[in-house]
């Protein structure tokens, strides 16, 4: 795949969605898809029919198109192509589409209900085979739950087209910094949908919050703040409730916690006034148990899906590079040897890829790696790209980068064929951190 | 070190703050002779951005006094904001990945351990920090092996251990919020903030 990628003539084609008439955030979404022999899946989707007198403040067939689109695993069909128009099934001629060469289709229309919600209704056709491959009627669904909706429609698509679940519906936590005139900033936590919609304020703080990690139920985090006397602690706290409780605040670093794949451990980072070393901590009982005794760094602890390995980040050979645990033997081995540069690195939900930020000159950027041959393939170009993390789905991977020098989210797909860039709000945003599925 | 990159302003770190060319020269540190400015006044901007940025961040305690040359030998203010004395500089420099102490800061540290051997009752907070490049926790504890490089520079030199702290910021505090090497330099740093004097 690595070797098809560079060889393949890159086709630049830019779509800028502005969506007006949002009513709080003032939020515009730019996709950037860098595509050339791609086995992305053609779908034409036709502007769902909306009822007379209806007035939307979202487009909800426009939402779901975006979506496929920023998977990787599907490309759009200009509308200025189709010879017809329809809505339901019964208007669906498929030697229309099939004159286009477009395996699917995806149709739909929004009614409204006596009370002010809607119903969204849709179908999605095989256009070759002559029939319909998921025909679903959502029911009541409030003007602020349309965003919402479309995206479980894209869930729901992308599901039965590629037969793997879609993450389309899950939610993103990342850090915003804003400068303030006296050149202090005001840092945020903050939750939103994966496309940087209706962000929610879950921490505040004058001093620095820093890595965000999900709890595998997708209901805690964890992360570092620095407000008890500016010193790093480590905090879990409950996004719905806001309840929250210190776990960790040792003389000097309290970095990086990773919860362990059965939510009950947190992997950290402590220096304990000496030098940084890999920690787990139980956290029912507040046990710590050590993983690391080095003089090096050794930091950024993330958990295999099995719960049997942590990689992290040492320069005990002299640069930084990811190194691997096992809980079963307690043997530590390296596992990157390309570049002067390898930190910060996770796991696919399948366990079967790595993604750390690799430093290949200048640059840093978000690379994958097969844990079972060792290649690496680059997946950003940015100067400073910075925190990958994994769609639930193992899809995607968003991450941070920077846009005229501030900081700003981007998602790209795991070959490396489709980029997207959320501009979503004021401020340096950094350390996108993908939540779990919510079931 | 044998071309110098289009698109990007590289100012040579020695001749900017003094630092010794320790280790890592093959990173993006490209000298040209050209570009390298003339030391003396160079050194005034950074210990003056030192100072003011140290100020800031104790609640301008450490607030810089402009004493002209003939009121020199009248200084009567605290010493260390004696600009003519190097305890005024309260910051030190790095290399990219560096934590080792140049010469020239090493000056300053001097002055530093003195004064606090002379003072028991003195404490100083130091504070590590990074620039951007990197990834951010291993910044963190990029900015700890530097105040940690600092605070046994100082105990060697008798400095209790009881008079200093440290935390690290990693990357999280720039002094400069530029994003080219000449700011870098200035991010790549310990401060040397005074709670009690």
């Amino acid at each position: 795949m690595n070797s098809l990628m560079k060889k393949m003539s890159r086709r630049l084609i830019s779509l800028s969605f502005l969506l007006l008439l949002m009513p709080q955030s003032h939020a515009a979404m730019t996709i950037e898809i860098t595509q050339g022999v791609s086995s992305a899946l053609p779908i034409a989707v036709v502007s769902f029919a909306i009822a007379p007198n209806v007035v939307l403040d979202q487009d909800v067939s426009g939402i779901i198109e975006a979506d496929l689109i920023r998977s990787g695993r599907f490309k759009s069909v200009d509308e200025n192509d189709f010879i017809t128009r329809p809505h339901e099934g019964g208007e669906v001629d498929f030697r229309d589409w099939r004159l286009l060469n477009v395996p699917y289709l995806l149709i739909g229309k929004i009614s409204s209900r006596e009370e002010g919600n809607f119903d969204i209704q849709f179908q999605l056709f095989d256009v070759f085979k002559s029939e319909q491959l998921e025909g679903v009627i959502l029911r009541n669904v409030a003007q602020d739950r349309l965003r919402g909706a479309a995206h479980q429609i894209s869930d729901l698509v992308y599901e039965v087209l590629t037969g793997e679940k879609g993450a389309f519906s899950t939610r993103i936590m990342y850090v915003v910094a804003e400068s303030k005139p006296s050149s202090r900033h005001l840092y945020s936590l903050q939750v939103s949908d994966i496309d940087g919609y209706g962000p929610q304020e879950i921490l505040t703080s004058s001093e620095p919050i820093m890595s965000p990690s999900w709890a595998p139920d997708g209901e805690w985090v964890a992360y570092v703040s620095y407000e008890s006397n500016g010193s790093s602690a480590i905090f879990v706290q409950e996004v719905a409730t806001g309840q929250r409780r210190m776990v960790s605040s040792h003389e000097g670093i309290n970095g990086a916690p990773a919860w362990s794949p059965d939510g009950k451990r947190l992997a950290l980072t402590l220096s304990k006034g000496t030098n940084p070393d890999i920690y787990i901590l139980d956290l029912a009982s507040g046990k710590l148990q050590r993983i690391t005794k080095n003089y090096a760094i050794d930091t950024e602890p993330s958990w295999s899906p099995d719960g049997k390995r942590i990689v992290f980040t040492s320069d005990r050979g002299g640069n930084p590079h990811i190194y691997q645990y096992s809980l079963i033997d307690r043997q530590i081995k390296r596992i990157t040897f390309e570049g002067r540069y390898n930190a910060r690195a996770s796991f696919s939900p399948d366990g079967k890829l790595l993604t750390f930020i690799h430093r290949p000159d200048k640059r840093f950027n978000v690379a994958i790696m097969d844990v079972s041959t060792g290649e690496i393939q680059i997946l950003s170009e940015g100067r400073l790209d910075e925190s990958p993390s994994f769609s639930p789905n193992g899809g995607m991977i968003i991450y941070a980068t920077e846009d005229r020098y501030r900081g700003v989210l981007a998602a790209v797909s795991v070959d490396g064929s489709v980029k997207q860039r959320l501009a979503m709000q004021e401020g340096d945003i950094r350390e996108p951190a993908w939540a779990p599925f919510n079931d | 070190m044998k071309h110098v990159l289009l698109g990007f302003l590289l100012v040579s770190v020695s001749g900017l703050v003094g630092c010794s060319s320790t280790g890592d020269t093959s990173t993006d540190e490209v000298v040209d002779p050209d570009l390298i400015v003339v030391e003396e006044k160079t050194e005034d901007l950074v210990a003056s951005e030192a100072a003011t940025s140290a100020a800031t961040r104790s609640d301008a305690a450490d607030s810089v006094k402009i004493v002209k040359p003939e009121q020199k030998a009248a200084y009567m203010g605290h010493p260390l904001d004696n600009p003519e004395s190097p305890l005024v500089r309260k910051v030190v420099y790095f290399e990219f990945d560096q934590s080792a102490i140049s010469d020239e800061d090493k000056v300053t540290l001097n002055a530093h351990a003195d004064y606090l051997v002379g003072n028991p009752g003195a404490h100083v907070r130091l504070e590590g920090h990074a620039d951007e490049r990197g990834t951010r926790e291993y910044n963190v504890a990029l900015g700890e092996r530097r105040a940690g490089g600092v605070k046994r520079y100082l105990t060697l030199k008798g400095v209790a251990a009881s008079q200093l702290s440290m935390v690290s910021y990693g990357e999280e505090r720039p002094a400069k919020s530029g994003h080219e090497e000449r700011s870098w330099a200035l991010n790549r740093r310990v401060e040397l903030v005074y709670t009690k004097r």
